[in-house]
């Protein structure tokens, strides 16, 4: 497939952008993708989305393409629009709104779209033996994949559940 | 000598109706991150953590409407005046606050631009010595901030999480299991934890090897920033370094990398202070003792000057070339030359002209004392 930008080079970027369960696909070469800065995954929202998708698909397009998907949230009246120009929900109900969109966004901007640090102090809760169990088989499988990054996430989870036995016994707390 | 004395009496209106002191007696009190020292002062300035936390049940500053950033307000001032970590803490009605107090509160790193620009109700709580605040109804509701001096990274890590479930016995904070910690902007999503330390690298400044070793840092998880944080330049060679990242991984794995960064900065900083001794000892101090002497006598100094030859003299004392001022006056000079702290000094209104003035004569002032 050649770059849906320049129509000349073959495309090897594909980028997907979802909308409210509407997937919109973009093509495109590296050269393209490096000019229009999104082979960096630090470019912040409204450039990659509120420029770079509408000036792909034409400004009207895009705004209908919005409208058509666009769900607002119904505690603070924020749409996925509105997100992508002031690069703010605002409320904690949006986060469930637009879940579906986020997946793609949290993926961009942190390389992750689950949260693995602390929880807060009512809501630490103790991690049963299966549990314990299963992520030190996956603490093992990133190792043989040599993914050390999600490795050491991994063991400091583990670490994090060791450090108050006497709470748990053989089990764990997670923070 | 271990710092900066007072030089005159700063007075003022004050909008502090606080448990503690009034926001002038900020001025000459300063805060332990001002006076204290590690083994890594000598290029490490201070460490800084803070997370982002809002209130469950309240829309978020940029969509709530003014009562309930009020109702805000109550909730977390009533649950702080409880957390034994925030005893006798001064509580700062932003609303209430002149211009140059807030530019004051800002230039002291207790609050962000953000906080004064936006026209929200917002409150500033400020507890033991400075090194805890918290900014109210900033980009999220609580901003809480741990400011150490130094790289007391561990230090900073344990405080901020004891105020974190401090404030939980009273506040129910925004959290999914699949999110996190729940922010207005994503980029803080998760742990909603940002750590920062504020380097000097002058030696590598002067052989014009900062661009290069920033570069070197991995830019996908690692921000450098200017002085006052996001948007702003570096002054004085004072870069502040930060996580980029809050998401899919743990505080722990966040320090870590930030631990990391810090030592391989400080050994760069380090082997180019050495290398500069070997290569260019006399250019270096002709630099610093033309910047002491420009500091001792000038008759007008602009802020950015005075920052890049404070700068220089900070390099001068580290390399043993000048002995008589110590690294924390040199840092409290950093502070007290700032427009705001000036104003405050001279408890007068200055404009830029009158304030380059002052500037010059108050660093005269301080530098032939320290002598």
């Amino acid at each position: 497939m050649l770059c849906q930008l320049c129509e000349k080079n073959p495309a090897t970027i594909k980028i997907a952008h979802v909308i409210k369960q509407k997937k919109i696909e973009i093509n495109l070469c590296h050269a393209c993708a490096e000019a229009k800065g999104v082979d960096n995954p630090m470019v912040t929202l409204p450039q990659i989305f509120g420029n770079f998708i509408s000036e792909l698909l034409g400004d009207d397009l895009f705004s209908k393409a919005i409208e058509k998907t666009g769900e607002k949230c119904e505690c603070c009246g924020s749409t996925w629009n509105s997100f992508e120009k002031t690069g703010m929900f605002g409320c904690d109900i949006c986060y469930q709104t637009f879940e579906h969109d986020l997946n793609f966004t949290l993926r961009r901007i942190h390389g992750s779209n689950k949260h693995i640090g602390n929880r807060p102090k009512s809501q630490r809760r103790i991690i049963d033996a299966t549990e314990l169990e299963r992520i030190r088989r996956n603490l093992q499988k990133a190792i043989l994949d040599e993914n050390f990054e999600r490795a050491a996430e991994l063991r400091d989870i583990l670490k994090d559940a060791r450090a108050e036995p006497e709470e748990s016994q053989n089990d764990g707390i997670l923070r | 000598m271990s710092g900066i004395q007072p030089q005159c009496e700063g007075n003022g209106p004050s909008a502090v109706e606080a448990s503690g002191s009034d926001i002038d007696d900020f001025l000459w009190n300063f805060g332990s991150w001002l006076t204290d020292e590690d083994e890594y002062s000598d290029i490490i300035i201070s460490t800084r953590i803070r997370l982002a936390r809002n209130l469950k049940g309240y829309r978020f500053p940029n969509r709530a409407s003014n009562a309930e950033l009020r109702e805000v307000l109550q909730q977390v001032r009533r649950t702080c005046q409880e957390c034994e970590s925030l005893k006798n803490g001064t509580y700062v009605d932003i609303e209430k606050l002149s211009e140059w107090d807030c530019k004051y509160f800002v230039e002291r790193r207790l609050a962000s631009p953000q906080l004064i620009e936006n026209a929200y109700p917002s409150l500033l709580i400020i507890a033991s010595r400075e090194s805890l605040s918290i900014m109210v109804n900033e980009e999220d509701h609580l901003r809480i901030q741990c400011l150490e001096a130094g790289f007391r990274i561990d230090r900073a890590w344990e405080k901020i999480s004891q105020v974190d479930d401090e404030l939980e016995e009273g506040l129910t904070f925004s959290y999914s299991d699949r999110f996190g910690y729940l922010t207005a902007c994503p980029t803080n999503l998760g742990t909603g934890l940002r750590v920062s330390i504020f380097v000097h690298l002058p030696a590598l400044s002067f052989r014009s090897e900062t661009q290069s070793v920033i570069q070197q840092l991995p830019t996908s998880e690692i921000a450098v920033r200017g002085f006052y944080g996001e948007g702003t330049e570096s002054i004085g060679n004072v870069f502040q370094i930060s996580n980029q990242l809050t998401l899919g991984r743990t505080e722990k794995s966040v320090v870590e990398r930030l631990r990391w960064t810090a030592n391989k900065l400080v050994e760069l900083e380090r082997e180019a202070r050495a290398r500069l001794l070997k290569e260019k000892e006399t250019k270096v101090e002709d630099a610093v003792f033309r910047a002491l002497g420009v500091l001792r006598h000038a008759r007008i100094m602009s802020s950015l000057e005075a920052m890049d030859l404070l700068s220089l003299l900070r390099l001068g004392l580290e390399l043993g070339m000048i002995s008589d001022i110590s690294r924390v006056a040199i840092n409290q000079l950093m502070v007290l030359i700032q427009p705001a702290h000036l104003q405050k000094i001279y408890s007068k209104g200055l404009d830029a002209d009158e304030r380059d003035i002052v500037r010059a004569e108050f660093i005269r002032q301080n530098l032939w004392m320290e002598n």
